[in-house]
């Protein structure tokens, strides 16, 4: 019997149904049987006739083969009906016995010579079922053709529409069957209309198409696969049928037999019994069918197919359905992973980790335990969320039982930590995971990474030894990291001052990777090598050939400026201005115009030709000064700006720069199309103008429209200076949402948090700080962005996380300067607010000894000073530091200055 | 009472599992998602045919037409052959594979 198990599909194969037009009543079979060609003719055909009749097919074989011989020969109509008859059993015979080449063979016979025969159209449905059940499509594919073209296919169909059609139905179903079992889609669709409700509900025919789909899905013929699936009947119309066939048994069944002759009764009584079994054996698939999985496993098997052929949101619906429909079902978890899975190769990252978690919380100790928990890593850090990440790699590691995938866990927590600019950590996972796992997929890649810490970690030894090992190493015969690998030994050695071997390599990588994408850079680095060997021409000769092979602007831009310098050194003034002129005409807008304008700008003004370093900058500026997406405009206005000197308007070069620029400022600003222009030179005016006007004249702009990076830091800064800290939040989106990846977009950042911390929403700024913090942590605005973080904190009376950013800002080189004696004065502050008087009163003196350039916050610090001193009782030393204070001309100035003397006054009033 | 019958009968219909309209609401989604240019939100429509409505012969040729109309918008041109494939194969009298072979095979 069959089974409704899918897993355990075993072959339910319908045998060809054969109407044995000689059967009658039976006859025992004969037990010894005469060879065949030693029988007289009559002989023969009773032994033939007798053989059938008892179904003993295999043995009659050869007896209907020796009466096709013996008849071939012999004319008369009687002799041909016998032949006919005998060729088209044979045919039968041969199917029932399987031996379906010689069938089709032996039926094809028989049609071709007796076409008209009343056997004829059921034979040629037999020849396809031959054809099917010996796999082979192509001939099946063939024959149909052959049919079709001689206009034989449309009789064959036509029987279907007679009334004797009843006929062959037995024989459509089994060809169906048949091709459903082969996976043959095309020629099982072209039958199928032909199976009424009856044979479409056929547990042989849904069982041959999922074994069918299963032989495709093996095959990974997928959409094939599909289309059996789907032509599969869900359980609810199986069981319809299944309700049907037993309603009508039932009702056959309880009627009275109908009157027959006494001899045949017994073969009535038999077969009333054969189908009182069927009926019992129908109940029993029913109630098997009722309780079985049937439909999950369709579905699964149609998400394997959707999975082949990489549409996975199908899949996941399915996995989705089959878990939310079936939650006690045992594919259920199976399922809930297959989601997470299909969802994660979506790029649904989130959706994934909804998934992901949600199958943890369900399943700890689940299968797929350690697949999710590894994947949710992945899906986090495709979020760029590492925190989460690394929280659960680090629950991974501890895990018991071990997880299965330690390895790439290390992996990642190395990834992680490399992100996080965590060099050390990364190290100790990366080498974790080549040293434990040396056969794993990670470990290769682990290696790399390894020497690519140390290189960061400026560990050059370590990184030479780790790259130059990988190289040597014969457990990968194909390096996945050669190209890269070597070029980074290349810049080890350079790091560790063995120029000459460093040279050799970045020569080597060129030669072995003449194609690789890092050639341009190799070149660069060779050129840096030769021109601090003061083989300046072969450095020139280097930059050029990495220009020519530059795959980046980037690539290409280094090159330019590096072979800038060399001329600079050569003092080849022209060959600098050639340079940049033939760049700019190549690459126009999209080049570096800014540096290419002031590189040129140098050149001239090296060559004491002022006036035409100028021009240069500012027809750039005029140029290209009407497109708002060129940022590099706004930094070209930036540079012209710092060399204009910080006082404004002081600088003789801002007077040459403002008379310059000043018509053409005019007629962009009158002109309705230069909008962009008029915005950027009013910002420069602003800049370098003492006239205010300028920096009010944007802070009025009704819109936003048209602002780029200057005009709008300048906004904002007018406003703060204004005491309008509300009105930098729409600059500040602006600038976000068109310029977030530009230098001054960390300026910007800054002047927002400087607008929270005025308008007192410090948790608002800390937390705006910490995110640009890290966005912008390399740019030369991260210490103002570090100064600012510690002054919300502070503002939120967080004094010792304050002091300990504002230290960890004092101990960056880079960040020295006008902002260093603020945090010596604001670390005091802490202290002061801290009680921790002696020590404030230290910081304080540190700032007015040490940084005499900033007098306004000398002059704070004076002023802190003195009100320690009132706490310590040191009233003393409070009088000299008055006198100290007005002693400094620049600080008697300040309003501090002035309260010093002030009181100075009044003690010498008071006195006797 | 006719009125009462009626309005019975309409209801019984209107609460009756109707899978093609289901399949047309869902189709209705996905065109709305692709007209507005989100075309993950659309593919995801589209995947309910493919996986829950694949009967309703007519909802089948257009989702996939869709899909393929999408993958061209999106510069998967591989993707959408296969879909236009599919419709080929499988539906090759249907008004949406004429279509998909003119506006989108031409245009491939």
């Amino acid at each position: 019997m069959c089974t409704f198990s899918l897993q355990s599909l075993s072959r339910c194969a319908p045998v060809a149904v054969a109407v044995f037009i000689f059967l009658a009543a039976a006859a025992s079979a004969q037990d010894q049987l005469a060879p065949p060609e030693s029988m007289a003719t009559s002989a023969l055909l009773k032994t033939t006739r007798s053989l059938l009749e008892s179904r003993q097919l295999a043995d009659a074989i050869p007896y209907l083969q020796e009466v096709v011989g013996r008849y071939s020969s012999m004319d008369g109509d009687e002799a041909v009906q016998t032949r006919a008859t005998t060729l088209h059993q044979l045919g039968l015979c041969l199917l029932e016995t399987g031996d379906y080449e010689q069938a089709a063979a032996r039926l094809g016979e028989f049609v071709e010579t007796y076409p008209q025969h009343e056997s004829a159209p059921l034979s040629r449905f037999l020849i396809l079922e031959a054809y099917a059940w010996q796999d082979d499509p192509a001939q099946m594919t063939q024959y149909i053709e052959r049919l079709d073209a001689s206009g034989g296919l449309d009789a064959l169909l036509s029987v279907f529409g007679r009334e004797e059609a009843d006929v062959y139905r037995h024989a459509v179903l089994s060809l169906v069957i048949a091709y459903a079992r082969t996976a043959d889609f095309e020629n099982m669709q072209r039958f199928l209309p032909y199976c009424d409700a009856d044979a479409r509900s056929d547990t042989g025919l849904n069982l041959a198409l999922i074994e069918g789909g299963d032989r495709a899905l093996d095959d990974e013929e997928y959409l094939t696969a599909l289309y059996l699936y789907r032509t599969v009947q869900k359980t609810g119309d199986l069981l319809a049928g299944y309700n049907r066939r037993i309603e009508e048994l039932e009702a056959e069944l309880a009627a009275p037999p109908p009157w027959v002759p006494q001899r045949e009764r017994d073969a009535q009584q038999a077969e009333r019994e054969a189908e009182q079994e069927r009926l019992v054996r129908l109940k029993a698939e029913r109630e098997e069918m009722a309780g079985s999985n049937y439909d999950i496993d369709l579905m699964l098997r149609m998400a394997r197919c959707f999975e082949g052929l990489n549409r996975y949101w199908p899949a996941c619906l399915l996995y989705r359905h089959i878990y939310t429909e079936f939650p006690e079902s045992e594919p259920a978890e199976q399922c809930r992973y297959s989601a997470f899975q299909s969802l994660a190769v979506l790029g649904e990252p989130a959706r994934a980790i909804e998934e992901g978690t949600t199958y943890r919380a369900m399943y700890p100790d689940g299968r797929f335990r350690d697949e999710v928990s590894l994947g949710l890593m992945h899906q986090h850090l495709a979020l760029d969320e590492e925190e989460p990440a690394a929280r659960l790699g680090r629950e991974l590691l501890a895990q018991t039982p071990i997880h299965r995938y330690l390895d790439q866990v290390n992996y990642l927590m190395g990834y992680i930590r490399f992100q996080q600019q965590n060099y050390d950590d990364a190290l100790d996972f990366f080498q974790t995971a080549a040293r434990e796992w040396p056969n794993r997929l990670y470990a290769e890649e682990s290696i790399y990474w390894a020497g690519m810490c140390n290189l960061f970690l400026s560990r050059f030894d370590e990184a030479v030894t780790v790259f130059k090992d990988y190289l040597d190493n014969p457990a990968w015969p194909e390096k996945n990291f050669a190209e890269d690998v070597t070029y980074r030994l290349g810049m080890a050695r350079f790091g560790l001052g063995d120029f000459a071997a460093s040279e050799q390599t970045f020569r080597d990588f060129l030669t072995r990777f003449p194609e690789s994408g890092l050639v341009s850079e190799a070149c660069s680095m060779i050129g840096d090598l030769r021109g601090a060997e003061g083989d300046l021409d072969t450095a020139i000769e280097f930059y050029a050939r990495a220009r020519k092979t530059a795959v980046t602007s980037e690539q290409e831009a280094y090159a330019l400026f590096q072979a800038a310098r060399v001329y600079e050194l050569q003092n080849e003034w022209l060959e600098i201005i050639s340079l940049m002129e033939t760049y700019l005409a190549e690459r126009g807008e999209t080049g570096e115009l800014a540096e290419a304008s002031l590189w040129m700008a140098r050149a001239w003004n090296a060559r004491g030709e002022e006036q035409k370093a100028l021009d240069i900058c500012c027809e750039t500026v005029l140029r290209y000064g009407g497109n708002p997406q060129l940022a590099s405009v706004d930094l070209l206005l930036q540079q012209l700006i710092k060399e204009s000197g910080v006082d404004r308007g002081g600088a003789e070069y801002a007077q040459k720069v403002l008379a310059r620029l000043a018509d053409d400022r005019s007629a962009a600003c009158g002109s309705e199309g230069s909008r962009v222009l008029c915005l950027r030179l009013t910002a420069l005016f602003a800049e370098i103008s003492p006239d205010g006007d300028d920096a009010q004249a944007l802070l009025d702009e009704p819109s936003l429209d048209g602002f780029t990076p200057l005009p709008l830091l300048v906004r904002a800064r007018e406003a703060l200076r204004q005491g309008r800290p509300d009105e930098v939040d729409p600059v500040y989106d602006r600038f976000m949402e068109q310029f977030a990846g530009i230098d001054s977009a960390a300026q910007m950042a800054n002047l927002k948090i400087r607008a929270l911390i005025d308008a007192g929403r410090f948790g608002a700024a800390l937390s705006l700080a910490r995110e640009s913090f890290e966005t912008y942590s390399g740019y030369p605005d991260a210490g103002r962005t570090q100064k600012l973080m510690a002054d919300a904190l502070r503002n939120l009376k967080e004094y010792d996380a304050a002091i300990e950013l504002y230290n960890e800002f004092l101990t960056v080189r880079e960040w020295r300067g006008e902002l260093t004696p603020q945090v010596i004065y604001w670390i005091g502050v802490c202290r002061a607010k801290q009680d921790r008087i002696t020590e404030a009163f230290a910081y304080f003196q540190r700032v007015y000894v040490l940084y005499e350039l900033y007098p306004e916050w000398m002059a704070k610090a004076y002023a802190a000073s003195i009100d320690c001193l009132e706490k310590l009782g040191r009233q003393d030393e409070i009088v000299k530091t008055w006198r100290e204070m007005v002693a400094n001309p620049a600080i008697a100035a300040t309003p501090e200055g002035q309260q010093a003397q002030q009181q100075l006054d009044r003690l010498q009033k008071e006195a006797p | 009472m006719k009125m009462l019958k009626n309005s019975l009968l309409y209801l019984l219909l209107s609460a009756a599992p109707v899978f093609a309209a289901d399949a047309e609401a869902v189709l209705e989604r996905a065109r709305a998602a692709a007209g507005e240019e989100r075309y993950a939100a659309a593919l995801e429509h589209l995947a309910q045919i493919q996986a829950f409505h694949y009967r309703e012969t007519g909802a089948m040729p257009e989702a996939l037409f869709y899909i393929a109309w999408i993958y061209q918008q999106t510069k998967a041109p591989e993707r959408s052959a296969d879909a236009v494939r599919e419709l080929n194969r499988f539906y090759p009298e249907s008004r949406w594979t004429l279509k998909a072979n003119r506006d989108i095979l031409t245009e491939q």
